[in-house]
């Protein structure tokens, strides 16, 4: 399911939860999990930066329908 | 007998037509400059002759159409120059201006023979059209919309519409598809003309076709490059670009001449001029991405830092306070409850020591991981650890406690402490007094005050 939010989603959660932290809305205590989630998300950004879901067959097969 | 009236002069045909040929050789001897559109070239590829066909339309309707002639040799000279001077050879459609002698055959009848063409008349009367166009689409209010939409975040599903076999094509793709810092695009080729005249409909075909797909791309590039650059007039095609224009998705272009900006150009979302420079634009939309990330992840680190050094600063005053109140309790209390006190300070100092280093630890820990951001292990340690954080402190308060409750207990047993209360201590005989039965009257007995001592004499007792 992770691996289904787009870009722009996972952006947006990720400044999200940078603006939190400048805001000094985050405690020690739930410090660990935000880092995580954020380190989680700057790696799915990262791996859309070199992967491509989309392949030909898909267009192609897309046209077909058309 | 019948009359007929005078017999009427009977002519040939070669009579009639000679006297044709006569009047017009007297009458149009020398040669006009005559404006006209070339409705058809009609190029014989053979011989090398052409018969052009020529009209004067109004308003979509002909007003006049004549066939004309250039000879092989003129028609060599003539499109020689004519391509030098407008980027375009002769071809349909065009206007043009041009010197002609009105020349009558017998048998193919009237017609224009040209012996040469002004090209300067054509690029200013495709000059003129390029501005109508312009002024049509901005009159529809077309003209910017290509250019206000916005580039998706990842542009990364490209339709190229370009010819495979291209030194553009290779140039665009061999930048894209090897970009040392492993992008990934999804590039689908549309192959289509990309100049003279076909590849108006060519590449409009293509763009329907992209359309249709529109939610499998991010972004149309139309690229060209190594064809020379004449043949370039159709991007200046009304119809072409009023799609560009329209489309729905960011149209960038690498069309690669070195002329006047077409209006394809000037309407799509970017004209970036050569297929390399479209490639380096896309790389660069990924860099500045991979660079905000690592911004992110910079900003992350250290506001997770600073809030770990300020607990850890925070558990290093808690300490202090703890040690602070053990060292009272020491001084207050018995040597055996001090003995107890020191072991317990010695114990929490140690074991806050301990946990400040694992918080140094996790601070640096954090640090690298949010530094390479890539393997979960990684946060599972520092979940740990954060963990052993929220332990240390509740060991903190339970210790403070014991703490606590020891120096009360010291403090409640010190006879001190009992005298100030009130109560006091008797001595006889050098000993403590607990046992009414163990006074003897008229005895002599001391008692110990809180401050001072008074001596009494036993007069009575009760048991």
């Amino acid at each position: 399911m992770e691996k289904k939010i787009s870009y722009t989603e996972a952006m947006m959660e990720l400044e999200e939860i940078v603006a939190e932290i400048e805001q000094g809305e985050i405690t020690v205590d739930t410090l660990s999990e935000k880092v995580k989630r954020a380190s989680e998300l700057i790696k799915i950004c990262k791996s859309k930066l070199t992967s491509t879901e989309e392949d030909v067959n898909k267009i192609l097969s897309d046209l077909k329908e058309d | 007998m019948l009359n007929f009236p005078e017999q009427p002069k009977i002519l040939t045909l070669s009579e009639l037509t000679a006297g044709i040929s006569r009047v017009i050789s007297q009458n149009f001897a020398s040669s006009f400059w005559v404006k006209a559109e070339l409705a058809k070239l009609n190029h014989y590829p053979e011989s090398g002759h052409c018969y052009p066909s020529l009209v004067e339309k109004e308003k979509g309707t002909v007003r006049a159409e004549m066939r004309g002639m250039i000879w092989a040799n003129d028609y060599l000279r003539i499109n020689q120059k004519f391509l030098q001077v407008t980027r375009e050879p002769l071809k349909e459609g065009i206007h043009i201006l041009f010197r002609a002698l009105i020349k009558y055959h017998p048998v193919y009848g009237l017609s224009l023979q040209i012996s040469d063409i002004d090209p300067t008349y054509t690029l200013g009367e495709m000059a003129r059209e390029k501005m109508e166009t312009i002024n049509r689409l901005k009159k529809e209010g077309v003209y910017d919309q290509n250019r206000q939409l916005a580039l998706p975040v990842l542009p990364q599903r490209i339709a190229v519409i370009s010819v495979k076999t291209s030194k553009g094509y290779s140039d665009f793709m061999s930048i894209i598809k090897g970009n040392q810092w492993g992008y990934a695009f999804a590039c689908y080729l549309f192959p289509a003309l990309l100049q003279g005249d076909k590849a108006v409909d060519s590449i409009l075909g293509q763009l329907n076709l992209i359309k249709e797909l529109s939610h499998h791309i991010d972004v149309v590039v139309i690229i060209r490059g190594g064809g020379g650059d004449v043949g370039l007039n159709c991007y200046d095609h009304y119809n072409l670009a009023k799609e560009v224009a329209m489309f729905p998705i960011p149209v960038l272009t690498g069309i690669g001449h070195s002329t006047n900006e077409t209006v394809v150009e000037m309407v799509s979302g970017q004209n970036l001029i050569t297929p390399t420079d479209v490639a380096y634009f896309l790389i660069q939309k990924f860099h500045n991405l991979s660079g905000k990330l690592e911004q992110l992840a910079g900003v992350i680190t250290d506001y997770a830092l600073e809030l770990l050094e300020e607990d850890i600063r925070r558990h290093g005053d808690l300490v202090r306070r703890l040690v602070q109140g053990t060292r009272l309790g020491i001084e207050d209390g018995s040597r055996r409850q001090g003995d107890m006190g020191r072991r317990l300070a010695q114990g929490t100092r140690l074991m806050m020591e301990e946990e400040k280093r694992k918080q140094g630890d996790l601070g640096r820990r954090l640090m690298q991981d949010a530094g390479i951001m890539m393997k979960d292990e990684k946060y599972k340690i520092s979940r740990q650890s954060a963990m052993m954080g929220v332990h240390a402190r509740q060991m903190i308060v339970k210790q403070d406690m014991r703490i606590g409750q020891a120096e009360q207990q010291v403090r409640l047993l010190d006879p001190v402490n009992v005298l100030k209360r009130g109560y006091s201590i008797t001595y006889s005989k050098g000993k403590v007094l607990k046992d009414a039965a163990e006074a003897i009257l008229g005895d002599e007995i001391i008692t110990q005050l809180h401050q001072g001592k008074v001596c009494s004499e036993i007069k009575s007792k009760s048991t």
